[in-house]
């Protein structure tokens, strides 16, 4: 990756109760919580926004998160839709701000974001330049990598169109081409993954396979359970904010597919009580 | 307060290049698909300028010189100003929001995409500006000694729009109506502001709306570097008042959005 981008130490902290140094940790999160106002009228939502504590309905998302990621680590994130997997991933990428909690993070860090930065007036080539400005590419830069996403995009002649002309594959192969060509301390790939076809998705993957041994500390959010197992080093289950589990993809995953599809058979009545325990599916779905 | 506006002058100071060539994608963007492209910068106030020559000099028969200028290129000099900050600040008022898809999802400083809004304008506004010189070429017209302040009340304009770009896209984030608001009460001010009309003299609360006005000064300011020759004396109290508008308006924008920046996300 020709990036000269140069290699800095950062610290992003989010509180004034120091947590022990530890610099073998690349990421930290202690009691995360993140509260979402739910706003009824324009009042609450000023309130919200003003007051500190109000008495504006709010909805738990992240109900103390804690967890550690070790420099070149590859985590997993699993869990139903809404369970607040992207909330994690976004508060670690510091596009958002936790209610409470303690949080570190050591390098720089960058979501993988396909879709987003995309202008449909714009031709390929000139969404490639807006993109990578908005990721902060100086022009050198710009000019450095501009062939190799074409390449990888590999949509042809198209790349002189306007998007607003492309296949909805061929708009996030692009998208995906240029957010892939990043070179950040810690990558948020946050179903970013599941764009094109098979053989786009390849490519994909070994992309993030490059990551990996170049050892980035990589937070993978993710429904493809298959994918995950083979990536991540350890997976973390989330449920309605909760975190259930921690442990190897052996540890979780088995568990969590088994869960889900106990869920599926549930009534709304039986979904609303719900807290998985970790024991009681490991027990019910690993028989090694 | 201060520490506020450090941080949004270091980061408008920081991405300047980036900004400016982001406004210049936008500005593609903005007439992709349409034939005359970027040509519709100018056809707009061009159109704009024939419309209100025809109801004035040729409809109401008041189209007489202003000063010895021929009121044509009198009127061209400020409607130009006035569609630059017109534009720019109608564009800023939802310039967050229509940013939101990335503001969500990649980190990116937040106060440059109000100031993205204004350098775009300030391109257009910069080009139309070799338009009104052709004007003053066809006509025949003198450019004034004071041409030399031109790039000052430039500046102005774009600060005070700036300063009003950052508190009107943070307000329209948490009050939709505001950007309505706003379109109703620019169109206001376009008529108590000497666009299309000068002002009489005699008239003592003309004379002080002319004064309170920071529309007025710019106006006034680019006519008289432009055509009449730029008089201290009699700008000195109108420059003040501006420039405390301005300051003021710019550092409120400033505590609004580092107070918002993270809490933002949430509700766009």
């Amino acid at each position: 990756m020709a990036n000269n981008k140069k290699p800095q130490e950062r610290q992003r902290i989010v509180s004034d109760t120091p947590l022990p140094v530890n610099s073998e940790n690349a990421i930290e999160l202690k009691d995360i919580v993140k509260d979402y106002t739910l706003y009824s009228t324009f009042g609450d939502k000023i309130k919200g926004l003003v007051k500190k504590e109000s008495r504006v309905k709010t909805f738990r998302a992240l109900d103390h998160i804690t967890f550690d990621m070790k420099h070149g680590e590859c985590v997993g994130l699993i869990g139903l839709n809404g369970s607040g997997k992207s909330t994690i991933a976004s508060i670690i990428s510091g596009i958002t701000s936790p209610t409470e909690g303690d949080l570190r993070v050591r390098g720089e860090v960058n979501m993988l974001c396909a879709s987003s930065g995309m202008r449909s007036e714009l031709t390929g080539i000139d969404n490639i330049h807006f993109k990578l400005l908005i990721m902060g590419y100086t022009n050198e830069q710009i000019k450095a990598v501009e062939q190799d996403i074409i390449d990888f995009a590999d949509i042809g002649i198209h790349i002189n169109q306007p998007v607003k002309t492309y296949s909805s594959g061929m708009r996030s192969r692009l998208g995906f081409a240029i957010a892939v060509h990043v070179d950040p301390d810690i990558l948020i790939i946050d179903e970013a993954l599941s764009v094109g076809d098979s053989s786009f998705a390849d490519k994909c993957l070994e992309k993030i396979d490059e990551f990996k041994e170049k050892k980035k500390t990589i937070v993978f959010v993710s429904h493809a359970v298959t994918t995950m197992t083979s990536f991540c080093d350890r997976i973390i289950w989330i449920n309605m904010g909760k975190m259930v589990g921690i442990g190897t993809p052996a540890e979780i995953i088995q568990p969590y597919c088994g869960f889900a599809r106990e869920f599926n058979g549930m009534t709304n009545e039986e979904r609303k009580t719900l807290m998985p325990d970790l024991k009681y599916y490991q027990e019910k779905y690993c028989h090694d | 307060m201060f520490h506020s506006i450090k941080t949004v002058c270091k980061e408008i100071w920081e991405n300047r290049i980036r900004m400016f060539r982001l406004a210049w994608y936008d500005l593609k963007n903005q007439h992709g698909g349409t034939f005359f492209g970027f040509l519709w910068n100018f056809l707009n106030p061009a159109f704009q300028v024939l419309v209100y020559y025809f109801v004035f000099a040729i409809g109401l028969r008041r189209g007489n010189d202003i000063n010895g200028v021929p009121y044509i290129v009198w009127l061209v000099v400020g409607i130009v100003t006035w569609y630059y900050m017109n534009q720019a600040m109608l564009g800023a008022d939802m310039s967050i929001i229509n940013f939101a898809d990335v503001l969500k999802r990649m980190r990116f400083p937040m106060s440059i995409v109000p100031a993205k809004t204004v350098a775009m304008n300030l391109i257009t506004h910069v080009c139309s500006l070799v338009i009104v010189f052709i004007v003053f070429i066809i006509t025949g017209t003198m450019v004034s000694s004071s041409i030399w302040l031109l790039p000052y009340f430039i500046f102005c304009a774009t600060f005070f729009c700036l300063g009003y770009s950052l508190c009107a896209a943070t307000i329209n984030v948490l009050f939709r109506d505001f950007h309505n608001f706003m379109n109703t009460i620019l169109r206001f001010l376009f008529f108590i502001s000497p666009v299309m009309w000068e002002p009489s003299k005699d008239n003592k609360l003309m004379n002080f709306v002319m004064m309170i006005n920071p529309f007025a000064y710019i106006l006034n300011g680019y006519r008289d570097t432009l055509l009449y020759g730029f008089n201290l004396k009699e700008s000195l109290v109108p420059g003040i008042i501006f420039w405390a508008v301005s300051i003021i308006m710019f550092v409120i924008g400033c505590a609004l959005i580092e107070k918002f920046r993270y809490k933002f996300i949430d509700t766009l």
